[in-house]
């Protein structure tokens, strides 16, 4: 038997079974103008005229002036230095799940760990071994939600990422699935007596983030877990994890499901990415999970050892009827964010939460100072959204003194909010920070 | 066995007043080899001839299981989510999956009974070879 896919005769028999003469009829349909164009590229360089270039070019990415205190789903946290010494080390430096996984075993008791503190910081029973961001995450956790439930509609809180939204749609586009979205109340929280109108038997899941995109702590737990009783939708949070450790968590808010972008541990903003997305169920879910799982079990000697487990979830064995065509991990993230909680410990991110919560504080006292105002009511972790009538204007000024004011929401939810920045702060401002900050804005509203 | 009817997906059916218990035929759980879960139907669940149950995972594999009538799901093996090996070590007795209260009777006639059963899974072994 061939293995090969390209011999001769089976180009033969393929090409006379589509009716073509040959493999270039297959791109009939493709300009030919457009198959392998000339391409303008320069002629090639020495090494020191490369090094020259790309120095000059990296040179424009010096951001050490910048303060910056934009969120919107990728925090600026400090990095410790002990991350980058050992996730830089050769045997974590790769990217995915192994691919002949059980001679890893380092790595797969990385993996492990990191699925342990997933389900302590979420409160759920099983974690996956991560995946690309927290968006495909959420995405996924829709998928599993409509692979349990006969009902085909998803409802979305309007505090949802409105870019996890896009790769929720995306995602959900080939299937019947229908999405609803529901609208926040006055505080800046999903609406629950809309949502009570919305709600019904085909409800497959509500999905909420918490805090929500606008910063807002959805603190109705008790509403949401008195209607996911009633109703029986799989109930799906999208979280913060560094808030997790002062806000309730999944048992009183009933998750089902909680995911979410794991950047906050230990991952820098790069510009967006690479991110990190965490995905926990409960148990009851297990089998319907996407991605990968590491496994604790023994050896034929009895000794402990790690494995891939529960794959007959995954596609290469259940085929079309998977949830989910995940079959990696996002691995050297996942890594670094278990460095990142083990150096801290629960005690270390129980403070790092406090002195978010105590900083972002300030940052809006020195805010309102100078004329914003809180645009919701509703409590916030460390980001927040303020409203000020020059509000763009102060932000354009800021950034040619190379501050970030947050994110303009003008930019996500358009006219309506010109007026309306979302800010965020965490561990990472010292009092010159604040300082410079205060200066700043001090000489640019006159 | 006496009296129970089976299906060429290998389930077994067994017929008591207007509810069917049905379960894997020893032929099933022998091909599927050792079972580790069985995802279970809830109760009150309606079915048609044909549509896919829920799925039997072993350690080799995973496969859907079918329903032989049509009806309402009325009771379901509670005790193979604890011990779902009771498949493999007692297929046509303890095994049994869920009891669906039947909608028409007449859809009985269109299954196997035991010896045209046997003879379907004769036929079987021998494309296989």
């Amino acid at each position: 038997m061939h293995f090969f896919p390209h011999l001769p005769e089976n180009e033969i028999k393929i090409l006379k079974e589509l009716n073509v003469q040959n493999i270039n009829e297959l791109f009939s349909d493709i300009s030919s103008q457009n198959i392998n164009p000339e391409l303008k590229i320069p002629e090639g360089m020495s090494e020191l005229e490369v090094d020259r270039l790309l120095s000059s070019k990296a040179l424009k990415n010096n951001i050490s002036n910048v303060l910056s205190f934009a969120g919107a789903g990728i925090y600026p946290h400090y990095v410790p230095s002990v991350i980058d010494e050992i996730s830089g080390r050769g045997e974590y430096y790769t990217a995915y799940t192994p691919y002949q996984p059980e001679v890893s075993q380092g790595t797969l008791q990385t993996i492990y760990e990191f699925q342990s503190y997933i389900c302590a910081l979420t409160g759920l029973d099983v974690a996956n071994a991560s995946m690309y961001d927290g968006a495909t995450a959420l995405a996924e956790a829709c998928l599993l939600a409509l692979a349990n439930k006969k009902g085909k509609k998803i409802i979305l809180s309007a505090g949802v990422h409105p870019e996890y939204k896009k790769v929720i749609q995306t995602y959900l586009s080939c299937t019947d699935a229908e999405i609803e979205e529901v609208g926040l109340n006055e505080h800046g929280t999903t609406d629950i007596s809309k949502l009570k109108t919305i709600l019904d038997k085909d409800t497959a899941a509500v999905v909420i983030s918490n805090p929500n995109f606008f910063g807002n702590i959805e603190n109705e737990y008790n509403e949401f877990l008195n209607l996911k009783n009633e109703f029986g939708f799989i109930f799906i949070g999208s979280v913060n994890p560094v808030a997790q450790f002062v806000l309730k968590n999944s048992k009183h808010y009933g998750f089902d499901v909680v995911t979410g972008e794991g950047q906050p541990l230990g991952m820098y903003q790069s510009f967006g990415g690479p991110c990190l997305g965490f995905f926990a169920a409960s148990s009851k879910y297990a089998r319907k999970m996407p991605g990968r799982i590491v496994g604790l079990t023994t050896d034929a000697d009895g000794k402990d050892c790690f494995v891939l487990t529960l794959q007959a979830r995954e596609q290469h064995i259940r085929r079309d009827k998977a949830t989910s065509n995940i079959c990696s991990n996002q691995a050297l993230c996942a890594s670094r964010a278990t460095m990142y909680m083990s150096l801290l410990g629960k005690t270390g991110m129980q403070n790092l939460a406090a002195v978010n919560l105590k900083k972002s504080r300030r940052l809006l006292s020195i805010l309102e100072k100078y004329g914003f105002k809180k645009v919701f009511s509703a409590e916030f972790f460390n980001e927040f959204t303020v409203s000020h009538n020059q509000a763009e204007d102060i932000y354009n000024k800021l950034l040619q003194k190379d501050i970030v004011l947050g994110v303009k929401l003008s930019d996500f939810h358009g006219g309506s909010y010109n007026d309306k920045l979302l800010v965020c702060c965490t561990e990472n401002f010292l009092d010159e920070d604040f300082e410079r900050l205060e200066k700043s804005l001090k000489e640019v509203i006159k | 066995m006496a009296g129970v009817l089976y299906t060429k997906t290998h389930e077994w059916v067994k017929v008591k007043g207007d509810v069917a218990t049905i379960g894997l035929t020893d032929y099933a759980q022998g091909e599927l080899g050792d079972i580790v879960f069985v995802e279970m139907p809830e109760v009150g669940t309606e079915l048609s001839t044909g549509d896919s149950v829920g799925t039997i995972e072993s350690v080799k594999t995973v496969s859907d299981y079918y329903s032989p009538v049509t009806g309402e799901i009325v009771e379901v093996n509670d005790n193979l989510e604890d011990a779902p090996e009771t498949i493999n070590e007692d297929p046509s007795g303890e095994g049994w999956i869920y009891r669906v209260k039947l909608e028409d009777k007449d859809e009985l006639e269109d299954l196997m009974d035991e010896s045209d059963y046997k003879q379907y899974l004769k036929k079987l072994q021998e494309e296989e070879e």
